[in-house]
């Protein structure tokens, strides 16, 4: 039954890995414009502001290219690379664990993000429409999920 | 707590994945989206994103290294 229901699952891992990505893009995004710009919430960082303003800047460049599946392996190796310095930089002088020093976000999106970097957008990306056949990765096989 | 467990050692996967899911799932809808829309605001993003991380595996399965293997 177990191996029924994953040659069930597996064939739809890629489009769900595109809805992942498109989540995981969206907050990311957020993140930066809540630094650049103030909104949806928090203090607005003063442009130029070390780290915390350039960390907004590239929060909303690879928000956005992730969500919309541009560059998505690059830009989610930046992102991942941002997370794990905003981690050991910021929230860990905090205390070891993630959930008390708030860096579990942090965490999250890094490994959310090096994630991405090894699969790919998914099916539903901006770069499988550019080079059609190249980009499309994740591919269901019999044995699992497999690039 | 005991799907974390599960997820962490690769046993049952999926089906610990799909209550994970709806586990944080019912927790932003319940606790979070009350506070507001935006995951930023309502203190919900972590909720989200366990969410989605979740109900990815669900699809995924735990990958090449995992108890379910052997």
């Amino acid at each position: 039954m177990t191996q029924n229901l994953n040659a069930r699952l597996d064939p739809q891992a890629p489009a769900v890995l595109s809805l992942f990505r498109v989540v995981v893009g969206l907050l990311f995004l957020l993140h930066g414009t809540s630094k650049l710009f103030g909104w949806p919430g928090g203090p607005q960082v003063p442009v130029g502001t070390w780290p915390f303003w350039w960390a907004g800047l590239i929060e909303v460049g690879v928000g956005a290219l992730v969500t919309i599946g541009l560059f998505t392996r690059p830009a989610a190796f930046i992102g991942a690379g941002q997370m794990a310095v905003a981690f050991f930089w910021q929230h860990l002088p905090g205390g070891f664990w993630p959930i008390n020093n708030g860096g579990e976000p942090s965490v999250l999106f890094c490994f959310a993000l090096l994630l991405l970097v090894f699969t790919g957008p998914g099916v539903y990306a901006v770069e499988s429409r550019r080079s059609a056949g190249r980009a499309v990765t994740g591919r269901a096989t019999r044995r699992g999920w497999r690039r | 707590m005991v799907e974390g467990v599960f997820v962490t050692i690769g046993l049952f996967t999926r089906a610990a994945a799909f209550v994970g899911a709806g586990t944080t799932a019912f927790a932003y809808f319940w606790h979070h989206a009350p506070d507001g829309f935006w995951p930023s605001v309502n203190g919900g993003e972590l909720a989200v994103i366990y969410s989605f991380v979740m109900l990815m595996m669900i699809f995924t399965g735990p990958g090449a290294l995992a108890v379910q293997r052997r």
